[in-house]
């Protein structure tokens, strides 16, 4: 049993970059694939396209800051606190991530078609990358009652 | 299955009203669409099959070899955004068919063919001026109006802006599926059909087929001749 629990006491440690870098991973190809739909169908503007389909990479940063405020030694006492901060957190970094690239993929679509809209059609990616900062802030924050 | 990167891809259609051209050849269009599945390009295929107003070939069907295509056809496509637009769009079909029978000088309904949950009524409530469906489809109204007065252009064009608003809400709701994909293929082919359009002269032909139409019908005759109307 304790050594399941340091498993995912390791796991929790972690999971914020690897989660975050999963829903990097989904949310730059959707919005990456969107983005070369684009480039077909413009002349010009093809570099927010792109600059666009990135947006979803910042999950992955926060996981790795995430993951190093919760680096320690892992033991008994630790692993439980360790496991749900890290997955947690690794979790809304995923689903922002990918989401994220959703919102993406819908604003370099609409942005095509009438491109004086582009800034504004960015504004739902930008706040999913809010809640995602969130989750990230108030990981570091908790993460500093876990024993060492 | 998701497209994102072909429905970036497809070019910008003007709206029905303000069309004046296709943004590039259908060749081009074609070409992009290639990244279709190969199962949904059939589906595409299907639904475009049961949506074009002028095929070639079918003109001889009887209104109930017309309908048992559409159900076949329909039946083989999965989508069920797509399945359900084209339902909607056969639908209206068959309510101006039985509409242009009526007027006509077809007497009963009993006989009448057609598509969706609604035939049924139709051919019960044949003497209504509406069919007793004006609350359902209060377009019917205008549809019949359209039709008395002769206006079967200005009927087409509305018959048309429907269909037209209905694809491009599926587009919008549903943006990086393959109903978005096929909705906006249904819009393409629509607008070539309405740039074929060459005004006067598409209004003489279609009043001067539909006045001969009108003028050889009798209630026995009425499945054959109709068929290629609606179809």
């Amino acid at each position: 049993m304790d050594n399941l629990i340091i498993a995912l006491g390791w796991a929790g440690l972690y999971g914020p970059m690897a989660l975050g870098a999963i829903g990097s991973i989904i949310g730059c190809a959707l919005a990456g694939q969107a983005a070369c739909g684009a480039l077909l169908e413009t002349e010009t503007g093809h570099g927010r396209y792109v600059g666009i389909a990135a947006m979803p990479s910042s999950q992955t940063i926060y996981g790795i800051v995430v993951m190093f405020s919760l680096n320690r030694e892992v033991n008994i006492d630790n692993a439980p606190g360790l496991f749900a901060i890290g997955i947690l957190a690794g979790l809304a970094l995923l689903f922002s991530a990918w989401r994220q690239g959703q919102c993406c993929a819908a604003a370099i679509n609409v942005s095509k078609i009438k491109p004086e809209i582009f800034g504004m059609s960015v504004a739902p990616a930008a706040i999913v990358e809010g809640f995602a900062v969130f989750a990230f802030i108030f990981a570091l924050v908790i993460s500093a009652g876990i024993p060492a | 299955m998701s497209y994102y990167t072909l429905v970036p891809a497809l070019p910008t259609l003007a709206p029905l009203a303000r069309l004046q051209e296709l943004p590039c050849s259908t060749l081009k269009l074609e070409q992009r669409l290639s990244m279709l599945s190969e199962a949904d390009r059939e589906q595409l295929a299907r639904a475009l099959h049961l949506c074009q107003r002028e095929r070639v070939g079918d003109e001889a069907l009887s209104d109930a070899d017309e309908i048992a295509l559409w159900h076949s056809e329909l039946e083989a496509i999965s989508d069920p955004t797509l399945c359900a637009v084209i339902a909607e769009y056969l639908q209206s079909r068959t309510l101006v068919a039985a509409l242009r029978y009526r007027l006509a000088g077809q007497q009963d309904g009993g006989s009448f063919k057609g598509f969706g949950p609604c035939v049924w009524l139709i051919q019960r409530d044949w003497q209504q001026p509406l069919f007793g469906l004006e609350r359902r489809f209060p377009w019917l109204m205008q549809a019949r109006e359209a039709l008395e007065a002769g206006r079967s252009r200005a009927l087409e064009q509305m018959l048309l802006e429907r269909f037209w608003t209905r694809l491009w809400r599926i587009e919008q709701e549903q943006v990086f599926s393959f109903a978005a994909v096929a909705a906006y293929r249904l819009r393409w082919a629509l607008a070539e059909y309405r740039l074929r359009w060459s005004g006067e002269q598409a209004q003489e032909y279609f009043d001067r087929w539909v006045g001969s139409t009108l003028q050889s019908l009798d209630p026995g005759q009425s499945e054959r001749e109709w068929a290629g109307s609606e179809a």
